[in-house]
């Protein structure tokens, strides 16, 4: 259990005008990261709506590791000052885009990771870095047979044999 | 406390990371599951049909996020029907709403009987043209009875699907009145095509379907000078792709046969290409089988062992060049197994599946339509059987593994084994026995969606209409069954590579009597023909007494 960290004085001489946030990770790493940066997670926002509140600043505990927070952070810190669509809340959900190419390349890590990522966004609320990670997922299992996709995927077949075989299951359509 | 700002090397991943990372995490819980149903969401929204209906049947997990999301049942509905939502349909039903439609819709036609809310086409029992009836896209057209020149169409309702019923009739130029050889109608273009035999050519006169008029963005007439020999009795058949369309002329006494590529747009015939006398498909009655692939491929087929030079019958596929038209060799050759007897062309799905392709969203295509790529390649395969009778087996070979294999590959000889039933996942059906002797296939409808009709004697000897409800897809997900699963013809089945993978289907089969009328005209049914259209109307006709008899069957539920 990581120490939980008042934070009383947030701004740093010499780095602008943004606010630094004190995010701390599930192997106990103390990330520190320009506000501004992580304004695209809602879940962050709204934690930072809570200081503005209560004018009492704190550490952010988070339920991932610090590799996983990393790879979010350099994400975030790409796309800062960006707009993305999808992470517009009062946006119409738009349709099936492409997936961006430097998220393509960003999202080239193996699936566990890959896995981590998108439960991370998920939890931070970030929306386009859900929806790339989905697609990244999806590329992965389509067109594979069930049993590639168990293997892919990480996942036991937990249904009973007559489960199996029952045509609900197989969905013979 | 006051700290300061990490070192900015610290936000940055190191690519060497992440594999000791997973491996560490390999042994617990699956990632995957430990994730919210959003997070499962998102990955399943991003896939398609086919793909969900794997997911669903990896773990306990998937499946329930699947059936309980309508999003995704839709999809996965829309899948083993072989539907496609349409883009230009009317929208004003809800995602559950649509769901709940394509359901009954599918459901609908696991029973085949006659409607009692009277007949769709009235007035055709004294009808005696049969050759000048089409049936496409729900679309009926035949000739006026008081008049020759005004065609009639109708379209079929469709409760189910949203479309409703609509008449629109069409005003034929006196000059080509009297006969004609062919019609085609392309719904999704709006447009109907009438070719008409003239001497020593053809004429292709294009029409909108709702109009009645010249096509907005047609020539009017396509005139093609024919290079065959004048002979009575030309056959035409005509597929359009896009602003593409495709002529083939035959002759009764011959097997060789023209491939005419046009515009229809603009009128310009690009290529004219006359085969061989000994590759036409003189078994099927002399009728010309050329079809699209796709834009710039043509298939065509050719029966005579000794017609090509891999010294098997095989499907020929010739590719459009935008300069030449149709180059003079074929540039793949899909050889066939030696004892296959018959080839059927692809089953035309309604061309109004070829919605999505259309320049412009002419009709009124309904909530969902057939899919474009579900079109079949239907090898008719007879296997010897007891007492010199033969078993036939049907094997529809979904076209769109030709075409990724066109795309993936240079060109060439095609062994079966690498495109057959094994390479293809394809679908086989085992016509009941007896039953291949007393139905004959109509070229123009025979089979409407994924769906066959065939007409059989009853156990007492009416006739009866057969109707096979079957979908390619659902082979896609065909078990791996063990050897021998397969009854008489195994070996054969063993050397077409269909042996280890059963492919039978879990095809619904459901039969109702045919119409009295056509019962008491008939003796046998051997001279029967029978077209079915997507949305229910089941069309009967015996061209050699020239007495056609029309039922509609479900259409009002349908």
């Amino acid at each position: 259990m990581p120490t939980i960290v008042s934070v009383d004085d947030s701004t740093v001489p010499g780095e602008g005008s943004s606010r630094l946030l004190l995010l701390v990770s599930s192997d106990n790493k103390h990330i520190v990261v320009e506000e501004d940066i992580m304004s695209r997670s809602r879940f962050i926002s709204k934690q930072v709506e809570g200081f503005e509140a209560t004018s009492q600043r704190h550490a952010i505990l988070l339920p991932f590791s610090s590799f996983v927070l990393n790879k979010v952070i350099e994400y975030c810190s790409h796309y800062r000052g960006y707009y993305l669509l999808e992470d517009d809340p009062d946006a119409a959900p738009p349709g099936r885009s492409p997936v961006r190419e430097w998220d393509q390349e960003f999202l080239d890590v193996d699936r566990n990771m890959l896995l981590r990522i998108i439960k991370a966004a998920h939890y931070l609320e970030i929306k386009s870095l859900v929806g790339s990670c989905a697609r990244a997922i999806a590329d992965m299992i389509r067109g594979k047979t069930t049993e590639e996709m168990r293997e892919i995927l990480g996942v036991e077949n937990d249904f009973t044999p007559e489960e199996e075989h029952s045509p609900s299951s197989k969905c013979t359509g | 406390m006051l700290y300061t700002r990490a070192p900015h090397a610290h936000l940055r991943t190191s690519s060497s990371t992440p594999q000791r990372y997973g491996r560490r995490a390999s042994c617990r819980v699956p990632p995957i599951l430990r994730s919210s149903d959003d997070v499962l969401l998102e990955i399943l929204e991003s896939l398609d049909g086919r793909d969900i209906v794997m997911c669903k049947a990896v773990c306990r997990r998937l499946k329930k996020v699947v059936s309980e999301t309508v999003s995704l049942q839709y999809k996965v509905e829309l899948f083993s029907s072989g539907m496609l939502d349409s883009q230009h349909g009317p929208h004003t039903l809800t995602l559950a709403e649509r769901l709940a439609r394509l359901r009954s819709y599918n459901a609908a036609w696991r029973c085949l009987e006659w409607t009692t809310c009277g007949e769709v086409l009235p007035h055709l029992q004294d009808y005696s043209h049969s050759a000048d009836v089409a049936t496409s896209a729900s679309i009926y057209s035949r000739r006026a009875e008081d008049s020759m020149q005004d065609t009639i169409m109708q379209q079929i309702p469709s409760q189910l699907r949203g479309i409703p019923e609509r008449h629109t009739s069409l005003l034929i130029p006196a000059q080509i009145s009297d006969i004609w050889s062919n019609v085609y109608t392309d719904a999704a273009q709006d447009l109907y095509v009438i070719v008409v035999g003239a001497y020593l050519g053809f004429r292709c006169f294009m029409r909108s379907i709702s109009s009645g008029e010249d096509h907005p963005l047609g020539c009017g007439i396509l005139e093609v000078i024919t290079s065959l020999p004048p002979r009575p009795g030309f056959q035409t058949s005509v597929d359009i792709c896009n602003a593409q369309i495709l002529i083939t002329i035959c002759g009764r006494t011959s097997a060789a046969f023209e491939i005419i590529l046009g515009n229809w747009q603009s009128g310009a015939v690009l290529s004219k290409q006359t085969t061989s006398e000994r590759c036409g498909s003189y078994v099927n009655n002399g009728h010309p089988k050329a079809y699209f692939l796709d834009d710039d491929h043509i298939l065509l087929e050719h029966l005579e062992p000794d017609a090509c030079d891999c010294g098997h019958s095989s499907i020929q596929v010739y590719t459009i060049d935008s300069d030449d038209g149709l180059g003079a060799t074929p540039s793949y050759t899909f050889v066939l197994p030696d004892f296959m007897q018959i080839l059927y062309p692809p089953h035309r799905l309604s061309p109004l599946s070829k919605a999505w392709m259309a320049p412009r969203p002419a009709v009124d295509t309904g909530h969902f339509h057939p899919n474009p790529a579900d079109r079949l390649l239907t090898v008719i395969l007879s296997v010897p059987a007891d007492r010199g009778q033969f078993d036939e087996h049907y094997v529809d070979i979904p076209l769109h593994t030709l075409r990724s294999y066109v795309a993936a590959h240079p060109g060439g000889v095609v062994p079966w084994a690498a495109w057959g039933p094994r390479g293809a996942r394809a679908t086989r059906v085992r016509v009941p026995r007896g039953l291949s002797a007393v139905y004959r296939m109509n070229e123009q409808g025979f089979v409407g969606g994924l769906r066959r009709l065939l007409l059989c004697p009853a156990a007492d000897g009416a006739p009866m209409i057969l109707l096979l409800d079957y979908h390619p897809q659902r082979i896609a997900r065909g078990r791996l069954c063990a050897e021998g699963a397969l009854e008489a013809g195994a070996e054969m089945l063993a050397a077409l590579a269909i042996g280890g993978v059963e492919t039978a289907l879990p095809c619904l089969a459901s039969a109702a009597p045919a119409p009295q009328a056509l019962a008491e005209i008939l003796d046998g049914f051997d001279q029967c023909g029978i077209r079915l259209c997507e949305d229910g109307m089941v069309f009967l006709d015996n061209p050699s007494v020239w007495v056609s008899a029309i039922k509609v069957a479900k259409v009002f539920s349908i």
